[in-house]
């Protein structure tokens, strides 16, 4: 079993960035043999490169889903529907997208879930919004918690 | 004959936002433009002040894809201005980073973004079912080139390792030894790509409009790092005069600058790269330009696409025969970069990067600080060319249906590959009292 935490965002564009900063959390944290943690950011279509090397993977994020900010929420891909129209580009493209691609080319890992925050403030800022930095813990547990739901499913399978 | 109005707001598969205006009325074209609505960005003026060793990594942001590009130019105008001379070894291992990045780049827009005109479909996501190994090809390329970026750039994009007067660290000789064999092991994948792209190459217009190309040459080498300013009208020129090639100019409709030289406009990139040094590609990159029938000078845009799809080829080809030479003569991994004594001067650093000639030009005063920067970017130097094109282009169109003059409309931008995002600049203004 390989597996990834991947974080996902722009760290200069507000709560976007609570992904990476959540990083600073779970490194503290002991992580399961074979689980690696990496800061994937702004990969784009590079996140196909590294979804292609691992059997799960847990993408910590920032999300909408109308709740309140700081709010923390774990999802699969297959659960959601993505509100935005973002044509692939070579400078962005929606993960939900790149997912899809990376399922049909048959290079997505077997296990794959969100835990995401709710953002209050996307905007050119290099700062998290208050409700969501006092998030950050709950979200790092959250992951931690996933990651052992999902290991431990992935068993039994 | 009806009317027709298209306005293209954010042509898709291009990297920022810009937008095509075509308008005829009974048959006559009354307005038929590009226009580039991305905000400006005002980098020239936020370097002013900083430290010569911050330029290069601020000025790497301009853009995420050729990154690379942007901090060699940089970091080459900063050495110039301080007397700097990087070594032997600094210059190839420089070489193959922009040749790391022209592989991203040009696998990205023909594998991602124009792959789909050819196959004639909206998107790369409905590729995947009716060509899954094409894809994952265009993928495992992709992928490759991105770690050629982080071999040698210290990771993907915004390199970290390229310093002035050389690098922070140097990849070792067994990793460059493996990334060769890794090129090599890359030809076939990409001759499938390209076998793909001349299995569809009748998807691109045939459409002609002399102008003129200018690109980096030098002697004995296909130009990308070093060499003079050529042109296909005026021959050679020195680096040091650019600002009488590039002639920079505002228009109303765009926050990005325009340029012209010999003409009313010109075109940069890889096709004025091929028009420009054709005969100095590695042969095998030679036999497929013979494929595909593109000949120099050739004045189809669209061919940009086939000359992007050849220079990837050299590139892998160029870079096996740079790391040949590296570890032929005995790679010092230790090696440190050359000593800068700052000193108050102007210096100009120019490279080709994937969308074309890159210029930057950087006054320091005596402590090292920046007080002028400009950075003369590929895509603003396409954009007045785009924009004739159109003018040229779009009366062939006439007689066919609204979605299709769209379609093809839309094609002839993404030709270009613009990255619309790095070349809105700043305007100069002035006051009306």
């Amino acid at each position: 079993m390989s597996g990834a935490i991947i974080a996902l965002g722009n760290s200069l564009m507000g709560d976007d960035g609570a992904g990476p900063a959540a990083l600073a959390y779970l490194r503290g944290m002991p992580l399961p043999a074979g689980v690696a943690l990496v800061d994937g950011r702004t990969a784009g279509l590079g996140l196909l490169h590294i979804l292609a090397d691992v059997d799960l993977a847990v993408l910590v994020d920032a999300a909408d889903f109308g709740g309140r900010p700081g709010e923390i929420r774990s999802f699969t891909p297959s659960e959601v529907r993505s509100l935005r129209s973002v044509p692939l580009s070579s400078h962005e493209g929606d993960v939900l997208q790149i997912i899809a691609l990376a399922a049909q080319l048959g290079q997505c890992p077997r296990q794959i879930a969100f835990c995401a925050v709710q953002p209050a403030r996307i905007a050119p800022v290099q700062a998290l919004t208050p409700a969501v930095a006092a998030g950050l813990p709950a979200l790092a547990e959250e992951v931690m918690r996933t990651l052992r739901t999902m290991l431990h499913d992935g068993e039994g399978s | 004959m009806s009317d027709i109005k298209i306005h293209v707001e954010h042509v898709t598969r291009v990297e920022g936002h810009g937008n095509i205006i075509f308008n005829t009325r009974n048959g006559t074209i009354e307005q038929v433009q590009w226009q580039v609505s991305e905000a400006p960005r005002f980098f020239e003026s936020f370097v002013r002040g900083r430290p010569y060793h911050e330029l290069s990594h601020i000025t790497s942001r301009i853009c995420g894809i050729c990154s690379i590009g942007h901090a060699l130019a940089s970091l080459k105008a900063t050495e110039a201005a301080f007397g700097v001379v990087a070594s032997e070894q600094t210059r190839i291992l420089r070489r193959l980073a922009l040749h790391a990045e022209n592989l991203q780049s040009h696998i990205l827009h023909v594998g991602y973004l124009v792959a789909p005109d050819l196959l004639g479909v909206g998107s790369v996501l409905p590729l995947v079912r009716s060509h899954p190994d094409a894809v994952r090809t265009v993928v495992g390329l992709h992928r490759l080139a991105n770690e050629m970026s982080d071999l040698l750039c210290g990771r993907t994009t915004h390199p970290i390792s390229l310093v002035p007067g050389g690098f922070s660290a140097i990849p070792t000789a067994r990793s460059l030894a493996e990334m060769r064999q890794r090129l090599l092991d890359a030809v076939p994948c990409a001759a499938s790509i390209a076998q793909l792209v001349l299995d569809n190459a009748g998807a691109l217009p045939v459409f002609t409009r002399e102008t003129e190309h200018i690109a980096l040459v030098a002697d004995g080498e296909y130009a990308i790092y070093d060499g003079v300013i050529g042109s296909t009208d005026t021959g050679r020129h020195a680096v040091a005069d650019y600002e009488s090639i590039v002639n920079e100019f505002v228009v109303h409709y765009s926050t990005a600058k325009f340029t012209r030289h010999h003409r009313d406009s010109y075109m940069v990139g890889a096709l004025a790269r091929f028009n420009l040094s054709s005969h100095l590609l590695r042969p095998l990159a030679r036999q497929w330009a013979e494929r595909f029938g593109l000949r120099a000078v050739c004045n189809n845009p669209f061919m940009n696409n086939v000359a992007q799809m050849v220079e990837f080829l050299h590139s892998l080809e160029d870079a096996v025969v740079l790391i040949d030479e590296l570890l032929g003569k005995g790679l010092d991994p230790g090696e440190a970069p050359a000593k800068v004594r700052v000193k108050a001067g102007r210096g100009i650093g120019a490279v080709e990067v994937p969308r074309g000639l890159l210029i930057h030009d950087y006054t320091y005063d005596e402590d090292g600080h920046c007080v002028r920067a400009n950075c003369v970017i590929p895509t603003n130097q396409n954009h007045h060319n785009i924009n004739r094109d159109l003018a040229a282009f779009a009366p062939t169109l006439l007689q066919k249906p609204e979605a299709e003059i769209e379609r093809n409309l839309e094609m002839l931008v993404r030709a270009y590959d613009p990255c619309i995002s790095c070349s809105t600049h700043y305007l100069t203004v002035r006051f009306v009292r």
